[in-house]
């Protein structure tokens, strides 16, 4: 074939241009660290980055809602546990109020007593958590219990999502820990033991520890179902960070650059591209016209 | 017999015809590189040795080394390279409007369905809410500018197939004009190889527009096919008009020199204007078709499940996107429902109103939708999109290698071209001591038929 310079310089301009292509190409790897950073760079890889990306958002999401959820549900528990706390002191003073040798006034001064241990009860009742007040089901924008110790929330569990189509209750239930839905109102009970000390109506006491004694049973059973419930959050956030992590990881794999890959095919392209300017250089020097 | 005086003759011959060589070789180094140049070469033959004559040469012309074949397949290559580059182009602006390098529809899609978590985890919250609403009307918007900036692109291209229609048609007009001046040199016994170099260049840049095939006749003049259709024959240029059908699609209309015109369309796929069409009328309009789709199927989805649930004020039944009523056109109209802008009491969280204000029923259902088929497809709504922009990305790796392969295919037929018709300065450089050797040994025998002649004189 019959050479011209045209044709020895064009394809030294071609060979140039492809590798200062490859070389740039190389180069916006290595400095990004992605191997993907549109979808015509690998289509596939897109839609896996994209299908990752959204896994990892809702991921992520999940585990903030659980953390929060768990929280609320901690701090529930521990609730429950110190008013479990207050019904066994009330109990004890139920015991020693039914003893024969306590007089009148001194089952008047019990019943001062009994009416804080009441109000205490009160304000664990109508805790606020992060979401609100715990122990009113959905209505968490009010007090769930007036002064009077009626009950003016419901007992709707808020779901939360703990896996992808599975869900979980997320709030304790007020109603079955301190109202009769449980088995016994305590308030109320707290309240006819306090009347039955200022009554000095022996009977009345007698039946309060017996009420006392269930209320306690009731509060450590929504304690222990509350603790429950706040473990599998937490368990629920351990297996959305394991899979969040294997998912972060098959994410990289697809649309990551190898750090190793990356910087030794931006040696070789260097050196290609350098090649070219040398081949052109050279194709540019050998000439009779300069003979 | 020759005489001493016709070997002065003979040697005025040498020197004009190696004066011609000296001529024709600093023309090809003056255009080695000038575009559709093809080389020259000086027709030189001996003048017969006889009774009358000692012999001598002759000039006869200048010849053209040019391979139809060749410059054929060249103008054929250029024509799908055309096709090619102006489709990966358009479909490179498509790919950038549909996934910028950062805050696509999917970042959008994943922040909103974000929003939605957090408010299935506090469904009373004012701020959880507001970010719902911000959220869906930043997606809304993120689809319909994308949506916009699609239509916009090919109401580009559609001027840009104007523009280059206009190119096609100045460049006709000048190959009849050529062809009408090659015939009248030919007539006259002249090659016209200038005006033949131009003429085949604008060939090739019709082709590159177009797509074209020539075929040369006896008197030099080319009858020039493309697009199932002559665009020139002889003296005479068709013209070329871009329009749009009834279908918003583009239309390719030759007007022949008499007056019919004929559609092309059909024909329209090489050169620029082929590739603007593919991408213009095939892929821009899948995309678009795939966003609507994609926008109609999420906002139906969501707003089904909104309209079920209740907002702070304990009304239900309303829409959170503005409701599409078809798929058509669902991407560039979606938008926050206007009755909820700035209304944050008004999304619909809770599943009863009973359940007001902690319910989260709804919110956790809306949530949901992130990691659920979208109705119309298979996908979750994030990936959904993702299929969307990934068929982009396939049609624009296709455009791309075949981009890439036919700069390959025109290198060749250029290379082949260029290897029958180029300019080689090495030749030229062997070609010029040549032609000024001989000269020198012309003028050398001039001397000496001078000095025979002096000798002669001096001898009487």
């Amino acid at each position: 074939m019959r050479i011209t310079d045209k044709m020895a310089l064009d394809a030294a301009r071609v060979g140039q241009s492809r590798a200062v292509q490859q070389f740039t190409d190389a180069s916006r790897v290595a400095s990004s660290g992605l191997r993907v950073n549109a979808p015509s760079d690998d289509p596939v890889a897109w839609s896996m980055k994209v299908r990752h990306d959204a896994q990892i958002q809702r991921m992520n999401n999940r585990s903030h809602t659980l953390n929060r959820a768990g929280g609320d549900l901690d701090l529930a528990e521990s609730v429950l546990a110190s008013a479990g706390d207050l019904l066994e002191e009330a109990r004890s003073l139920a015991v020693q109020a039914a003893n024969g040798s306590v007089d009148a006034q001194t089952r008047s001064n019990m019943a001062g007593q009994i009416t804080s241990l009441r109000d205490a009860l009160l304000g664990f009742a109508n805790t606020r958590g992060a979401t609100g007040y715990l122990f009113g089901g959905t209505a968490t924008a009010t007090a769930p219990f007036t002064a009077a110790g009626v009950f003016t929330g419901n007992d709707t569990a808020v779901p939360v999502e703990v896996a992808d189509g599975v869900t979980a209750r997320s709030n304790a239930s007020g109603a079955t820990a301190f109202t009769v839905a449980g088995g016994r109102d305590i308030l109320a009970d707290l309240q006819a033991f306090a009347t039955a000390l200022t009554g000095n109506n022996l009977g009345g006491i007698q039946t309060a520890i017996a009420n006392m004694e269930a209320g306690h049973r009731q509060l450590v059973t929504a304690q222990v179902n509350t603790g429950i419930g706040a473990e599998r959050l937490h368990s629920s956030v351990d297996v959305t960070a394991a899979a969040l992590i294997s998912v972060s990881s098959a994410r990289a794999s697809e649309t990551e650059a190898d750090a190793t890959e990356a910087f030794t095919a931006l040696s070789v392209t260097r050196a290609g591209y350098e090649r070219a300017i040398a081949v052109t250089r050279e194709l540019l020097q050998v000439s009779s016209v300069r003979r | 017999m020759s005489s001493l005086f016709s070997l002065l003759g003979v040697a005025r011959d040498g020197m004009q015809a190696q004066s011609s060589g000296v001529s024709v070789t600093g023309q090809n180094i003056a255009n080695v590189n000038t575009p559709g140049y093809v080389r020259r070469g000086v027709l030189l033959s001996a003048r017969p040795f006889g009774r009358d004559s000692n012999g001598g040469v002759s000039v006869n012309g200048i010849s053209r080394t040019f391979s139809r074949f060749a410059h054929g397949r060249v103008v054929e290559e250029h024509g799908r390279r055309g096709a090619a580059s102006a489709r990966a182009s358009a479909l490179s602006t498509t790919e950038a409007a549909i996934a910028p390098s950062s805050g696509t529809i999917s970042d959008r899609v994943n922040s909103f369905f974000q929003s939605l978590d957090t408010l299935s985890g506090a469904p009373s919250d004012t701020s959880a809410r507001l970010a719902v609403l911000q959220r869906a009307g930043a997606l809304a918007q993120q689809v319909s500018t994308t949506a916009s900036d699609l239509a916009a692109q090919r109401d580009g291209l559609f001027n840009q197939a104007r523009g280059v229609a206009g190119e096609v048609n100045e460049r006709l007009a000048r190959i009849a004009t050529l062809n009408r001046s090659i015939a009248e040199a030919t007539s006259l016994g002249d090659a016209g190889a200038d005006l033949r170099d131009q003429r085949d260049q604008l060939v090739q840049e019709v082709g590159d527009r177009l797509g074209a095939r020539a075929v040369e006749d006896a008197s030099g003049q080319v009858t020039l096919f493309s697009a199932g259709t002559v665009l020139v024959e002889g003296g005479n240029a068709s013209s070329v008009s871009v329009t749009l059908d009834p279908a918003n699609n583009l239309r390719l209309q030759v007007q022949q020199p008499g007056g019919a015109t004929t559609d092309a369309t059909a024909a329209m796929t090489q050169g620029t204007l082929g590739g603007l069409r593919e991408a213009r009328d095939v892929d821009v309009p899948s995309v678009q078709a795939a966003l609507d789709r994609f926008a109609f199927d999420l906002s139906t989805a969501v707003n089904t499940a909104h309209a079920s649930g209740f907002g702070l004020d304990g009304v239900t039944g309303r829409n959170l996107f503005s409701a599409p009523a078809v798929a058509a056109g669902a991407a560039r109209a979606m938008a926050l429902n206007p009755a909820l802008a700035g209304q944050p009491d008004r999304v619909g969280a809770a599943g009863a109103a009973t359940d007001l204000p902690g319910g989260n029923t709804v919110a956790l259902q809306l949530a949901g939708l992130s990691s659920r088929a979208l109705a119309g497809g298979t996908t979750p709504p994030a990936e959904r999109f993702g299929a969307v922009a990934s068929d982009l990305g396939v049609r624009l790796q296709a455009a791309n290698a075949e981009e890439q392969l036919r700069d390959e295919t025109v290198q060749q037929a250029e290379t082949l071209r260029e290897s029958a018709s180029g300019v080689s300065l090495d030749e030229e450089m062997v070609n010029l001591s040549k032609f000024q050797r001989a000269f020198e040994a012309s003028t050398r025998v001039l001397r000496v038929a001078d000095e025979l002649l002096d000798t002669l004189m001096k001898s009487f």
